[in-house]
């Protein structure tokens, strides 16, 4: 069977930013796999055969195609923007670097997986997750802007090796994931051996409420909340979870994880640099890194979500001792992936070779 | 409440699996290929490879080794740009793939390399011997491109993108299909077969 599809496939063009953004998507999820073959009288006759490869490959084609296209697209937008063709075209690629940096971060890497891991491990409000998603993105930026400022020559070792070895960066990065991990393991342990931990004094209290913490002290609650139904306390029992962990904490985790910049913004920077379009180029990572931004929000508003669920149902249901245990149980699996993220990834830094 | 808990754990485990994601390609330098075939006695003796590389990974390759500024490479510039960007990636083979009837082919040498500058993009070509040449008659010679890595993404060019130079023995064809077995993971392999 010969298949001939030689039609380039573009994502379409049109004025409005957040238009072109949903234009982008979609043109993404309905376009059919991309040209592949055309025969001439110089080349053999090819029989190509398109097969159901399972809905996870076609989504992850999906997903690459769409990413080299965009990837396309910027650059024809940057040559539009530097021969001053209009402003259309720049805003036009601020919507695709944005669509870009959502679809690229479902890829590996961005943090996506040590931020899940920290919220499934820590108690804390959904806000919190926004804003260590929006740090994470602007950190993404700086370290970007920075790369390309100080080391042109990080991407000189090969397609694909020099792009991601930034190599005291990113050990750094791991190092204080696993620091991070290390100190979540510690309190979890300190919280589940405690005399009080999650009610085994056998008060059978729930909470369940979305109190503010995160202002960086290690107290224990004496309020006497009421819940509506079989008890009150006023007792100094301590909660264990993430009181004393606020911005800070989370703060110097989502400088970990955004500090490795992204090689694909580092390229379009320098590409900028190179074109003498310093601002347009950083406006173009700064859309790219929202929409990394934007799916770790997500993904972090999830695993929160999750999380305050999961307590809430179990609190409800009256058991103390199920609290405790979900409580335990969700602080030393969150504390021990963010860690061993950290390990693995150090590991596997120190195992590559530099170029 | 049970059922309510599950779904819960269920998200949250949902949410860690999709922050994972590491099966999913993340790259960040694209190539559009094409493969030639060189046969001599109807055995496969080589492959050449044409690299095509994005704007992004193009221009800042060029303007690191275009030394001059004159917007083509010269022969230093290519030995330059040769031994910072592509000899390193020997330790991925070139991240060229290549099974013969007898086996996997591995450990591969560069000949005739050259590089060279089109419509502001970098264009590399290869060649990359089969030793010994490759009967395609006596078992399916299958080629592909793959950076393992994920960092580098390979597509075909749009027209031509497989050719042969030299004369293919008559009831061998060409095929393009996903990888299976050996090739599991390749989502497009070239296989040249004979007969069957």
């Amino acid at each position: 069977m010969m298949i001939d599809r030689s039609r380039r496939r573009r994502i379409p063009g049109m004025g409005a930013l957040a238009a072109a953004a949903v234009a982008g998507l979609l043109a993404v999820l309905l376009a059919a796999p991309p040209a592949l073959a055309q025969t001439t009288a110089q080349a053999p006759v090819v029989e190509i055969v398109e097969e159901d490869a399972g809905a996870f490959a076609t989504l992850t084609r999906y997903i690459i195609d769409f990413q080299r296209r965009a990837n396309a697209e910027i650059a024809t937008h940057m040559n539009a923007i530097e021969r001053g063709d209009d402003l259309r075209a720049f805003f036009l690629g601020l919507a695709i670097a944005f669509a870009y940096g959502v679809i690229h971060a479902f890829g590996p890497g961005h943090g996506k997986f040590v931020i899940v891991s920290y919220f499934l491990g820590r108690e804390v409000r959904v806000v919190r997750g926004v804003v260590m998603a929006a740090q994470v993105a602007i950190v993404h930026v700086i370290a970007a802007v920075i790369i390309v400022w100080l080391a042109d020559a990080v991407l000189q070792a090969g397609f694909g090796i020099g792009l991601s070895e930034v190599p005291g960066v990113r050990a750094a990065s791991f190092l204080i994931i696993v620091g991070i991990g290390v100190y979540m393991l510690y309190q979890a342990v300190r919280m589940s051996t405690a005399p009080a931990a999650g009610g085994g004094a056998g008060h059978g209290h729930s909470h369940g409420h979305e109190h503010s913490h995160g202002h960086g002290h290690g107290h224990s609650h004496g309020h006497g909340h009421s819940h509506g139904h079989e008890h009150s306390h006023g007792h100094g029992h301590s909660h264990g979870h993430g009181h004393s962990h606020g911005s800070l904490e989370g703060g110097i985790l989502a400088l970990a994880a955004g500090m490795v910049p992204c090689p694909g913004a580092v390229l379009i920077m320098l590409y900028a640099v190179a074109n003498d379009m310093i601002y347009p180029g950083f406006l173009l990572v700064g859309a790219m890194s929202l929409g990394i931004g934007l799916c770790i929000c997500v993904l972090g508003v999830g695993a929160i979500l999750a999380r305050q669920t999961a307590m809430r149902v179990m609190e409800s249901s009256g058991g103390s001792r199920g609290v405790a245990a979900l409580r335990n149980t969700m602080n030393y699996t969150g504390a021990t992936f963010v860690t061993l993220v950290g390990l693995i990834s150090f590991i596997a830094f120190l195992d590559v070779p530099l170029g | 409440m049970r059922n309510a808990l599950a779904a819960s754990l269920a998200a949250a485990v949902a949410a860690l699996s999709l922050a994972a994601t590491p099966a999913l390609a993340n790259p960040h330098v694209w190539v559009e290929s094409r493969i030639t075939f060189e046969l001599e006695d109807h055995r496969v003796e080589a492959l050449t490879f044409a690299w095509r590389f994005d704007y992004f990974y193009s221009s800042h390759a060029i303007r690191t080794h275009d030394l001059d500024g004159d917007g083509a490479l010269g022969p230093e510039e290519v030995r330059s740009l040769r031994a910072d960007s592509f000899d390193p990636l020997a330790r991925f083979d070139y991240h060229v793939h290549v099974w013969v009837g007898d086996g996997r082919r591995e450990g591969h040498e560069v000949d005739r390399f050259s590089a060279r500058v089109e419509d502001e993009r970098l264009v590399l070509e290869f060649s990359v011997p089969v030793a010994p040449p490759a009967d395609p008659g006596e078992g399916p010679v299958v080629v592909s491109l793959l950076d393992s890595g994920n960092e580098v993404d390979f597509r075909f060019a749009e027209s031509n993108f497989v050719l042969a130079d030299g004369e293919v023995k008559s009831g061998c064809r060409f095929r393009i299909a996903r990888g299976r077995g050996e090739q599991s993971g390749h989502p497009r392999p070239v296989t040249l077969t004979c007969g069957g």
